[in-house]
């Protein structure tokens, strides 16, 4: 049986951290990203090359977390806008 | 008010559709009412009628009354006059009840015919706010979890793929150790080939053990967890299965010592085979949507 039992601040207070933690791991993503280009400089044997293949997959995890933090941060907003138009009624 | 708080959307059409009903009730309630009070009036007019010609007929009595009968008409008339009196008290009580309950009528006949619809208008729109704000879904593939998740002890816990939700079957809880994982997420580069034949046990068997796997060992596990092979033993004893140790071998076949074992993610997402490829083949051609297996760490990672 639907229920509706929310807060919509509280919605859009979890969905601005969200944005928010997001935004950090953006920025220090792309920092570790410049930083492991500058790695092969210095790192040349074969166990390179596994590493690449690991870490790469991590950053492509990394990725899809953040497009789903945003993902998840629109979907909290658009259910407290529209929990708003309810308690309105 | 600073949440919402609605215990269920169908209540609220309920209550619509409750005061439509109330609407259709009260109006034939108003009518009937209405009616009733009429005739009384009507009855109590008659009635009136009725000690107005007693009056003058009493009247008419006196005055052709002689010595002998003057005293008897005359205390008939007063009586007749007295009666009459009465009835006038009753039809002025009578009347001015009802302009009181035609006036309480109008109000609620007011309410019923307008601020009842507005309410259920109101109503309705407060109905379709609730589904608006439960329809908002997130997408698809939002749900779809990747990446490694820390385990208790701190180290990486190998990436879990959840098979998709739709289907009933992965609501069946497994031992633990053990999760449900999509059989498209499973690589395809670990396929039987097609000169491979089922050596160990046949192909029927494994469909066999499929289908008492969905139907008696899932369940059972569901309301019995913790079971373990020997549970299931006894249970094969218990009853007269012409397959004694059905259950207990398609325990074993996945959850025992030989279960169904994936390696990954690997780089595109999927799992490898490390164990079980024979019956993914079955889970796959029986259109499971995923199978139980243990999911052990990246192959090849690093280190």
């Amino acid at each position: 049986m639907p229920q509706v039992s929310a807060n919509p601040e509280e919605m859009r207070r979890f969905a601005k951290a969200l944005d928010e933690i997001a935004e950090v791991l953006r920025q220090k993503r792309m920092k570790t990203s410049r930083s492991f280009e500058n790695l092969h400089h210095t790192w040349r044997d074969a166990k390179y090359a596994q590493f690449e293949k690991t870490f790469s997959s991590t950053l492509q995890d990394l990725d899809g977390f953040l497009k789903s933090a945003q993902k998840y941060s629109e979907f909290l907003r658009t259910k407290a806008a529209k929990l708003d138009r309810y308690m309105k009624r | 008010m600073d949440a919402a708080n609605l215990g269920s959307l169908e209540g609220l059409q309920d209550l619509d559709q409750a005061f439509g009903r109330f609407q259709v009730a009260a109006k034939a309630c108003l009518e009937a009412a209405g009616n009733r009070l009429g005739a009384q009036l009507r009855q109590l007019h008659e009635r009136r009628e009725e000690a107005q010609r007693q009056v003058r007929a009493c009247q008419r009595a006196v005055r052709e009354s002689d010595e002998e009968t003057h005293d008897d008409a005359v205390r008939s008339l007063l009586e007749a006059e007295e009666r009459l009196r009465e009835v006038h008290r009753w039809c002025r009580s009578a009347e001015e009840s009802a302009q009181s309950y035609r006036a309480a009528a109008r109000r609620f006949e007011k309410l019923i015919e307008a601020d009842l619809p507005r309410t259920q208008l109101r109503l309705r729109a407060t109905r379709e706010e609730a589904a608006a704000y439960l329809s908002v879904q997130l997408d698809g593939d939002v749900a779809i979890t990747t990446g490694a998740r820390a385990s208790a002890s701190g180290a990486p816990a190998p990436a879990v793929v959840e098979p998709v939700a739709a289907d009933p079957l992965v609501k069946f809880p497994l031992p633990p150790g053990f999760r449900w994982v999509s059989v498209d997420h499973i690589t395809r580069r670990d396929d039987l080939r097609e000169d491979e034949g089922f050596p160990k046990t046949s192909e029927n068997e494994m469909r066999r053990g499929f289908g008492t796997l969905r139907r008696q060992v899932l369940p059972f596990l569901a309301r019995n967890p913790g079971a373990d092979a020997e549970v299931f033993r006894e249970l094969d004893g218990y009853t007269e299965d012409r397959k004694p140790k059905a259950r207990q071998k398609t325990y074993e076949a996945f959850f025992g010592a030989q279960p169904i074992i994936l390696a990954g993610p690997l780089s595109d997402g999927t799992f490898s085979v490390t164990s079980g490829r024979h019956r993914i083949k079955v889970a796959r051609d029986m259109g499971w949507s995923a199978v139980p297996a243990r999911v052990t760490g990246k192959p090849g990672g690093y280190p």
